[in-house]
C-alpha cells in the first residue's frame, strides 16, 4: 500500500511539472530584452534596456497604447461577459425543463443541444460568416457574440441541467404548499439555491468565449481583435522566446487561471469541471 | 386535459429559446453551406443547383487525400495517448494523500487556457532555437540549430500533437477523475481484500465502471482534433494542411467561382467526423452489449 | 379546519397504476394516520391531496368543495416533508414567515405569528439561525411551525419522524400530537411505522398497493384486522390454517380451538380459514409432570402442548419460538419467567383472542 501511494505521488508530481513548468520559461522570457541562441538565460533584461531603445519592448510595449492589447482585452471581456450572460439566460429555461420534465422527443432535444460541440466549427463558421454578412452583423460585436453562443450554449445547458437535477424538487413543492406560485417558488427558492451553479455556468461560458479563436477570426475579419486572435498573430510572426509573445501568453492565460481558482473555491471540488463536460451522456 | 396542454406549453416555452437560437446560428449556416456546396451560390456567381461538381473536384484531388490522412494522424495519435495518460493520471490522483489538490491544480491548468497558449509554449520549447535545443547544445549533443530535429512545421506533426496532448491529457484527467469520484473507492477496496492486485483491481473493477466516461472523453477529444484549425495552421507544414485548413484556403481562393469547393470541404469534414464518431460509438455499444450490458 | 373526502381517486405513472379508485373520508379535526408499506402509493396520495400532482380521475373535496382544480398554493394546507425540510438559504424566521409573505404579509408584520409558532414548537429565540445550525429534530420542529403558521385547513405530514433517531422520535411524536390538539387542525400523516400510526392517530387506514385494506380506530385495526394482510402488517402475529366447525370452533394443527364470535356471515361451517392469534395473547406455562399434564387436558379453555425451540431476549420481554405438532408459533412473554429451549410448555389461548380471517391462504 505504501509503495503504491508513493508511486502515485511520483506520477502526479511528474505530470504537474510537465504541465506547469512550461509556463516558467515564458515568465523569464517576458522579462528579457535579448535572449540569443544558445543562451540558457537572457543576455539582457527588460529593465537594463529601458531607455536605450527608441520604442518600448516586452511588457512596456504590451502596456503601451500602440500594442492594441487594451482594446483586445476589453473586447475579450465584453464579448465573454455578453456571451456567457446571454447563453445562461437562454439555457436557463431549457435546462429547467430538461431537468424537471419527461416528454416525448426529450432525447432528441438533448442530442440536438449537444451536437454543436461535435460538429466542426469551420463548417458552422464559414456558413455563419456568409449569413452574417447578409444580415449586416459580420464584423460587429453582435455577430461575434452570436457566433460564440454556438460553442457556449451546449455547455451552459448541460451545466444548468445537472444543477437543477441536483436540486431536490421537494424544495419547490414545499414553497408551493406554503402558498408560493410557480414563479414565486422559482424566484424565491430555486434561484437562490442554484446560484453557485449558475455562477459556475457563467464562468464556464465566459471561459469558452475567451478561448474561441476560429469563429472570432472568421466573423471579425480582422476588424475586432480579441486576445486569442492577437496571440495568433504574435505566434505567427514572432521568434521563439520572444518577450512580447511571452508576456501576451501570460495575459491570455489569466482568465483561465482566475476561473480555475474561482471554481475550486466555489465548488470545493477539483474535478467539478469534469462533471460539466458531458460525462452524463456516456452513462445513458 | 387543460392541465396537460399547459404542461406541454411550458415545456415548449422552456425549450423554445435555446432550440431556436441553435437552429438559426447552427443549423442555418450548415444548411447554407450544404446548398452552396451543391451549386447554389449566387454571391459567387454560381447557379448550377444541383451539381456534385464541387464534391468531385475536392474528392478527386491528391491534396484532399493527403490532407485527410494527415488530419486522421494528427487527430488519432493524441486521442489514444491522452486517453491512456489522462486515465492513468486520474487513477493515480485518487490515492488518498496530501498535496493531490495542489499538484492537480497544475495538471488542470492547461485545460482552461486557449489552445494558442499551448502552441506558444510548444514553440518556445521545441522550435529549433527553442529552449530544449539550447539545453541539448549546452550538454553538447547538438552543435547548431540545424541539428535539432524538426518538430514544428513538419509533416510529422509533432508540434501539433504536442499541443493537443498538452490540452487533452488534462481534459481526460478531469473527466475520468469526476467519474471516479462518482463511484467511490469501496469497490476497488473490496477487490483488494478479495486478493486482487492493484492492477487487477483496476482492470476488472474500476475500468469497466469508468469506461463510458473514457469513451466520451476520447470521442470529444477526437472530434476536436479532427476540426482544429489554428494549431495545424501555425505548427503544421505549409503543404498539405489539415482538412479545415484546406477548407478555409478554398474559401480564400482568388477564383470566386471555385469557392463552393470550400463548402464541399466543410460538408465532407462534417460527414467524415460524424461518420467516424458514429462508427466508434456503434463499436462501443456492440462491445458493451457483448458483455451483457444494456 | 376541514373535513376531507376523496372519491374514486386514480393516479398512474407511465401506465403503472399507483392508486386506483380510492375512497377515503377524514373528519374535521381528526388526526388521521395513513399506514402502508413503501411503494403502496401513500405519498402519492398525500401529494395528490396537496395538489402537487394531479389525479387522472376522481375528486378531492375539502368541506364538500372540490379542490382538484385549485393549485397547491391556494389550497391553504400545511405540509411537512420527509427530508430537506427547510430552505437552506433562509433563516428559521424567514422559513416560517415564507408562507405568510407569499400571502402578502411583510416580514415585519409576520413576526408575531412566527414567534407564536416558535413557542408552540418550543424553539423560541431560534429566529436568526440557519437550518444547518440546527439538529435534525429542531429542523423538523421548524418545518412543523412553518406548516401551521398559515393557519391551514389541513396539515399533511409525510413520514415526519422517519429521519430522526429513536429518542428524538418519541419527543417529536408527543409534540406533534400536542400541537395538533392545540390547533385542532385536520391532519393526515403518512407513515410506514405502525407504532407511529397507532400512537398518533384518532383514526387510521392501512393502505396496500391494491387499495385501502381497512379503516378504523387504531385499536380496532389491531385487535380485529379485516384480513390476513392487515393482521400481518400490524404487530407480530400467528396465522394458523384452520377449518371452521360450526360457528364457534375451528380445527387446527394445534388442536380444536374455540374462536371469537364472528361478525355475521363472515364464514360458514367447513370453510377453510386463517386463525389469527397475536403473540402476546398466548399464555405460556410449564407443562410439569404427567399428573399436571392430565390436569391441563381437562381445562375447558383453549390450550396446546408445545416445546420451546428458541428464545430471543427483547428487553423486558422474551420472544419464543415454540413448536406444537406441526405448527411453529411465536409467543411473547414477560421476561420474569424464563423457559429454556427444549422445555415442555402449555399454551393457553383465550377464545376472545382467536380471530378468524377468511381464506385458506389469505395473502
Amino acid at each position: 500500500m505504501k509503495r503504491s501511494v508513493l508511486s502515485s505521488r511520483m506520477v502526479l508530481t511528474i505530470a504537474a511539472l510537465l504541465f506547469g513548468l512550461p509556463f516558467l520559461p515564458l515568465v523569464v522570457a517576458s522579462f528579457s530584452f535579448r535572449w540569443h541562441w544558445p543562451d540558457l538565460l537572457p543576455g539582457a533584461w527588460l529593465w537594463d534596456a529601458r531607455g536605450t531603445t527608441p520604442f518600448p519592448v516586452g511588457w512596456d510595449y504590451l502596456f503601451s497604447p500602440i500594442s492594441g492589447l487594451g482594446p483586445a482585452f476589453l473586447n475579450t471581456m465584453t464579448i465573454g461577459v455578453a456571451t456567457s450572460l446571454l447563453a445562461a439566460f437562454i439555457a436557463l429555461p431549457a435546462a429547467y425543463t430538461l431537468a424537471r420534465h419527461r416528454f416525448r422527443g426529450k432525447e432528441a432535444v438533448e442530442f440536438f443541444l449537444l451536437v454543436p460541440v461535435i460538429v466542426p466549427q469551420i463548417a458552422v463558421g464559414i456558413g455563419m460568416l456568409l449569413l452574417f454578412i447578409r444580415l449586416g452583423i459580420a464584423r460587429t460585436y453582435t455577430g461575434i457574440v452570436l457566433a460564440h453562443l454556438v460553442p457556449t450554449l451546449p455547455y451552459s445547458v448541460r451545466i444548468l441541467t445537472s444543477v437543477f437535477q441536483n436540486l431536490d424538487p421537494d424544495y419547490e413543492e414545499q414553497a408551493r404548499t406554503l402558498g408560493a406560485s410557480r414563479m414565486q417558488a422559482f424566484r424565491r427558492v430555486v434561484l437562490p439555491m442554484v446560484l453557485p451553479g449558475l455562477v459556475t455556468a457563467l464562468l464556464f461560458g465566459f471561459l469558452i468565449s475567451a478561448n474561441v479563436f476560429l469563429l472570432t477570426f472568421l466573423i471579425s475579419g480582422g476588424r475586432l481583435e480579441t486576445l486569442p486572435t492577437m496571440l495568433f498573430q504574435f505566434i505567427e510572426s514572432g521568434a521563439p522566446l520572444d518577450a512580447t509573445t511571452a508576456g501576451l501568453v501570460l495575459i491570455v492565460s489569466a482568465p483561465g487561471l482566475v476561473f480555475l481558482v474561482l471554481s475550486d473555491l466555489l465548488t470545493g471540488d477539483p474535478v467539478a469541471i469534469g462533471r460539466t463536460t458531458l460525462v452524463q451522456d456516456a452513462k445513458q | 386535459m387543460n392541465k396537460a396542454r399547459r404542461r406541454q406549453l411550458s415545456i415548449f416555452l422552456g425549450l423554445a429559446p435555446a432550440l431556436s437560437v441553435l437552429t438559426v446560428l447552427f443549423v442555418g449556416p450548415l444548411a447554407l453551406a450544404l446548398i452552396q456546396s451543391l451549386g447554389y451560390a449566387p454571391i459567387f456567381g454560381v447557379r448550377e443547383f444541383p451539381t456534385l461538381r464541387f464534391y468531385t473536384a475536392v474528392l478527386g484531388s491528391t491534396r484532399f487525400r493527403l490532407a485527410f490522412w494527415y488530419t486522421m494522424l494528427y487527430a488519432l495519435v493524441p486521442t489514444v495517448l491522452s486517453t491512456i495518460f489522462g486515465t492513468w493520471l486520474a487513477v493515480a490522483a485518487r490515492a488518498r494523500m496530501r498535496g493531490v489538490r495542489f499538484l492537480s491544480f497544475f495538471v488542470r491548468l492547461p485545460l482552461v487556457v486557449p489552445y494558442l497558449v499551448g502552441a506558444a509554449l510548444v514553440v518556445a520549447l521545441f522550435a529549433n532555437g527553442g529552449l530544449v535545443a539550447r539545453v541539448l547544445f549546452a550538454v553538447g549533443i547538438i552543435q547548431n540549430t540545424g541539428d535539432f530535429p524538426r518538430i514544428l512545421f513538419s509533416a510529422g506533426g509533432w508540434g501539433i500533437m504536442l499541443v493537443y496532448l498538452f490540452k487533452q491529457v488534462p481534459f481526460t484527467f478531469v473527466v475520468v477523475s469526476s467519474v471516479l469520484a462518482g463511484i467511490g473507492p469501496e469497490l476497488q477496496e473490496a477487490a483488494r481484500t478479495l486478493g486482487a492486485s492493484p492492477w487487477r483491481a483496476f482492470r476488472h473493477v474500476v475500468l469497466p465502471r469508468i469506461f463510458p466516461g473514457i469513451v466520451t472523453s476520447s470521442l470529444l477529444v477526437f472530434a476536436f482534433n479532427f476540426q482544429s484549425y489554428e494549431i495545424p495552421l501555425l505548427l503544421g507544414p505549409g503543404f498539405p494542411g489539415t482538412l479545415p485548413v484546406e477548407a478555409l484556403r478554398r474559401f480564400q481562393l482568388p477564383t470566386i467561382a471555385r469557392r463552393p469547393e470550400a463548402m464541399a470541404y466543410v460538408m465532407i469534414i462534417t460527414t467524415l467526423s460524424g461518420g467516424i464518431l458514429f462508427l466508434y460509438l456503434r463499436a462501443y455499444r456492440r462491445w458493451e452489449r457483448s458483455r451483457g450490458g444494456v | 379546519m376541514s373535513s376531507i373526502s376523496i372519491r374514486s381517486l386514480s393516479k398512474r405513472y407511465d401506465s403503472t397504476p399507483v392508486l386506483q379508485d380510492l375512497d377515503l373520508d377524514v373528519e374535521s379535526g381528526c388526526f388521521f394516520g395513513l399506514l402502508g408499506p413503501s411503494g403502496c402509493g401513500k405519498t402519492t396520495l398525500l401529494r395528490l391531496i396537496a395538489g402537487l400532482i394531479e389525479p387522472d380521475a376522481g375528486d378531492i373535496l375539502f368541506d364538500g368543495q372540490s379542490v382538484v382544480d385549485v393549485p397547491p398554493e391556494r389550497r391553504r394546507i400545511g405540509m411537512v416533508f420527509q427530508q430537506h425540510v427547510l430552505f437552506p438559504h433562509m433563516t428559521v424566521e424567514e422559513n416560517i414567515a415564507f408562507g405568510l409573505r407569499m400571502r402578502g404579509t411583510g416580514l415585519k408584520a409576520a413576526l408575531p405569528a412566527v414567534n407564536d409558532v416558535l413557542e408552540l414548537v418550543q424553539l423560541s429565540g431560534y429566529n436568526k439561525r440557519f437550518p444547518r445550525q440546527l439538529s435534525g429534530g429542531q429542523q423538523q420542529r421548524v418545518a412543523l411551525a412553518r406548516a401551521v403558521v398559515i393557519d391551514p385547513v389541513l396539515l399533511l405530514l409525510d413520514e415526519p419522524l422517519s429521519n430522526l433517531d429513536a429518542k428524538l422520535r418519541d419527543d417529536m411524536r408527543e409534540l406533534l400530537r400536542s400541537v395538533q390538539q392545540r390547533l385542532g387542525v385536520t391532519t393526515i400523516c403518512v407513515t410506514h411505522d405502525q407504532t407511529e400510526a397507532i400512537e398518533l392517530s384518532d383514526r387510521m387506514a392501512v393502505l396496500f398497493s391494491d387499495g385501502i385494506a381497512q379503516t378504523g380506530a387504531p385499536a380496532e385495526l389491531y385487535e380485529r384486522p379485516a384480513n390476513v394482510q392487515v393482521a400481518e402488517f400490524l404487530g407480530s402475529t400467528n396465522l394458523i390454517p384452520g377449518t371452521l366447525v360450526g360457528t364457534d370452533h375451528a380445527e387446527s394443527p394445534i388442536g380444536r380451538l374455540r374462536i371469537r364470535e364472528m361478525a355475521a356471515a363472515q364464514c360458514a361451517d367447513g370453510d377453510a380459514v386463517q386463525l389469527n392469534i397475536r403473540c402476546e395473547h398466548i399464555g405460556m406455562h410449564p407443562a410439569g409432570d404427567e399428573h399436571q399434564s392430565q390436569a391441563w387436558v381437562r381445562l375447558p379453555e383453549n390450550h396446546a402442548f408445545a416445546e420451546v425451540v428458541s428464545s430471543v431476549y427483547r428487553g423486558g420481554f422474551i420472544l419464543y419460538l415454540v413448536r406444537s405438532g406441526s405448527q411453529t408459533l411465536r409467543v411473547i412473554e414477560r421476561s420474569d419467567r424464563q423457559f429454556v429451549p427444549g422445555a415442555r410448555v402449555v399454551l393457553r389461548i383465550p377464545a376472545e383472542h382467536v380471530g378468524v380471517l377468511p381464506g385458506p391462504n389469505g395473502a
